[in-house]
């Protein structure tokens, strides 16, 4: 646009034609490379979800019965459930964690040394491979881990317990601790924002400490916790890790199935069906949350 | 502007209950005063003196500013008033209570803050009734009451508006009105009318002496615009280096400033240095253009050192007739500024010292003197201020 209100004072339409040249290569780069490995992808995946599961393979064909499954398979509607669940205690266990973090960071230390080194202590982790991440939770609360360790020798337990491993509990536990930097970082943003005279005002105003959390604090970092909640909820719902290293017989997940379908089951047409209906949750959480956080979205200026 | 209908409110069940601490507190004898800063310092990082040793009593109902350049450490004061900071020494006492420890929300003051701290997330009226929620209130008194707020600072149609939507001077009103509605014994005002624009500045100033007067509350503002301070207040407090430099009514800082500081903050003043010839009884003859002239003498004045006479622009005269004033001093003009109804010379004094002279235009009869002409300036000897030492 800017070139095209520009051209009539350039001499030649030679530069014009450069400068759009340019242009277009730093816009469609980034465009060619979403639409070669995420839209056609998609599609492929979309196009299968169609196909029928003829032994031992699948054939083209445009027929609803995946998705029909799906819903009248009890086994795949409440994995899917099951997901949304653990990732909802997921997000809440994660928001609870780092709200009070992220408060302390910004209204309560009073060096700003110490408050990047805490800040950069619950980010570092982000670096460090997630299969490492996700692994380390296994050594901790395993058969021979830190925890049952700790409690044989200490007397509390005469032999190692197995209920801390392989369950729904070791698997919101360990998805909260690889997913908090993403409920940390837009909270502590958030609440950076916050002017402080408004905290004052409040104070002012006979409010005490607590009715301005919830009175000014809270309402004020909203669209932090709704980002974060969001972070963590849909990273949640696709992972299928931490189901694989700490999940037990109960904490298979949606990404579990859809890779059992794509892999021993050999049944893409309903992996892909599986794929698309996460697709669609997914993408509907991301759009409830971008139309409450514009709803309350507030003028801090 | 301001719709003042609401004249002073009867002893309310608040005011009351102040009336009794103040009967209760020990020691506190002088029912009037408000507020009492006693001793008062403040130290930052354990070197920086904010506010150093003051001491100051307000009246029940008066008008106080501070005023002063910036890091003089009137905001800090303010700020130990609301209670956001504490003071390192000294004691604090509000209504005869003492506050010294208490936290902000337990303190019966309100403040103005400079860019008014509006709540972005809730209506005017919510702002408005944010602090009312507290006290144990029914909906219907909190709601009466921001009505009555907010139809104080002309705002009654804008209840259900956000912050956002409002102008400059409108969220000032909101500020205002959300600090007043909860009747506190002092309301603190931070700079209120910094953010405004000139125009506005002006008239803001005249509505909130007009406030001041149909509230009988007492207001504590700071501020470093000495129009400002002496447009509205009752008693001026300035400040230097965290301590007072003078405090008095604007007339009495203004008239007889104690130091050549105090001059040249109020409004402008020529200070001259001058040699003192003697000192006896009260008196001082000091030297100007020739002439001796005898002038009441400041404590420490010294015969035979330096001392600083000041005068006013305004208070220099022309001598136009040849009749010979009290004190006379001969200058030549470097610059003539236009102001409308005036013109400020900027002259050279025979000993190269510049000094800045106030013509009045109102008789048409004055010619603006041209460049480089030399006058004759007289003035009243009562005009004059002599200071012993040379703290500007």
């Amino acid at each position: 646009m800017f070139a095209g209100q520009a051209s009539p004072v350039l001499p030649v339409g030679r530069r014009w034609s450069r400068d759009r040249l340019l242009r277009n290569l730093v816009l469609g780069t980034p465009l060619v490379w979403a639409v070669v490995f995420m839209f056609i992808p998609y599609l492929i995946i979309f196009t299968y979800s169609f196909w029928l599961k003829k032994y031992p393979t699948f054939v083209p064909a445009f027929q609803f019965g995946n998705y029909a499954q799906l819903f009248a398979d009890p086994q795949y509607y409440q994995v899917l459930l099951r997901t949304a669940k653990i990732a909802l205690a997921v997000s809440l266990s994660s928001l609870l964690l780092a709200y009070p973090f992220a408060y302390y960071l910004v209204f309560i230390l009073k060096s700003p040394r110490l408050r990047l080194m805490l800040y950069m202590a619950v980010i570092a982790p982000l670096w460090v491979s997630y299969l490492l991440r996700a692994y380390i939770w296994k050594t901790i609360l395993g058969n021979e881990g830190v925890i049952n360790s700790f409690l044989v020798y200490v007397g509390i337990l005469d032999r190692p317990t197995d209920i801390f491993l392989y369950n729904q509990f070791s698997m919101v536990l360990t998805l909260t601790y690889i997913f908090i930097p993403f409920m940390v970082m837009p909270i502590y943003t958030a609440l950076e924002k916050i002017p402080r005279n408004l905290i004052e005002a409040s104070k002012d105003l006979g409010v005490g400490p607590l009715g301005t959390l919830f009175k000014v604090i809270v309402p004020l970092s909203l669209p932090g916790i709704f980002a974060g909640m969001t972070f963590a909820f849909c990273l949640t719902f696709g992972d299928f890790v931490a189901p694989f290293l700490v999940g037990g017989p109960d904490g298979v997940m949606v990404a579990n199935v859809i890779t059992s379908q794509y892999g021993a089951a050999l049944n893409w047409p309903l992996g892909s069906a599986l794929a698309i209906v996460m697709l669609i949750i997914v993408l509907g959480i991301i759009e409830l949350s971008d139309r409450v956080e514009r709803a309350g979205r507030i003028n801090l200026a | 502007m301001l719709p003042l209908r609401e004249g002073r409110e009867p002893a309310t069940a608040l005011s009351n209950s102040s009336l009794l601490s103040s009967y209760q507190a020990p020691g506190h004898t002088d029912m009037s005063k408000i507020v009492e800063i006693d001793g008062v310092s403040k130290i930052y990082g354990g070197s920086v003196v904010a506010v150093d040793d003051l001491t100051l009593a307000i009246k029940e109902g008066e008008f106080v500013t501070l005023l002063g350049p910036s890091g003089c450490g009137k905001t800090t004061l303010l700020r130990m008033l609301a209670g956001f900071e504490s003071p390192d020494r000294g004691i604090i006492r509000l209504a005869g209570e003492d506050v010294t420890s208490r936290p902000p929300y337990r303190r019966d003051v309100n403040m103005v803050f400079q860019d008014y701290a509006l709540f972005p997330h809730l209506s005017v009226a919510k702002n408005v009734a944010f602090g009312l929620e507290r006290q144990r209130l029914d909906r219907t008194e909190i709601g009466r009451r921001v009505a009555d707020a907010l139809s104080l600072v002309g705002l009654a149609d804008k209840a259900e508006r956000r912050p956002h939507e409002l102008s400059g001077g409108q969220r000032q009103r909101v500020a205002l009105a959300r600090a007043i509605v909860r009747r506190p014994k002092v309301l603190l005002l931070d700079e209120p009318l910094s953010a405004l624009d000139a125009n506005l500045r002006e008239a803001m100033q005249v509505e909130l002496k007009h406030l001041h007067e149909k509230l009988g509350l007492t207001f504590v503002m700071v501020t470093h615009d000495q129009t400002e301070a002496l447009v509205m207040s009752d008693r001026i407090v300035l400040m230097k280096d965290g301590r007072i430099a003078q405090m008095g009514e604007p007339a009495e800082l203004y008239n007889r400033p104690a130091s050549p500081y105090v001059a040249s903050f109020i409004g402008t003043t020529n200070l001259l240095p001058v040699e003192v010839r003697s000192v006896a009884d009260g008196r001082a003859v000091v030297a100007l253009g020739g002439r001796n002239l005898e002038l009441p003498a400041p404590a420490g004045l010294v015969a035979g050192h330096a001392a600083l006479l000041g005068i006013r622009p305004e208070k220099l005269r022309l001598e136009t007739d040849g009749t010979v004033g009290a004190c006379q001093i001969s200058v030549a003009v470097e610059e003539g500024l236009f102001h409308g109804n005036a013109v400020r010379l900027r002259c050279l004094g025979e000993d190269g010292s510049v000094l800045l002279v106030d013509l009045q235009l109102s008789q048409s009869s004055i010619a603006v003197p041209a460049r480089g002409s030399r006058l004759q300036l007289s003035c009243d000897p009562t005009d004059l201020y002599l200071f012993a030492g040379d703290d500007r």
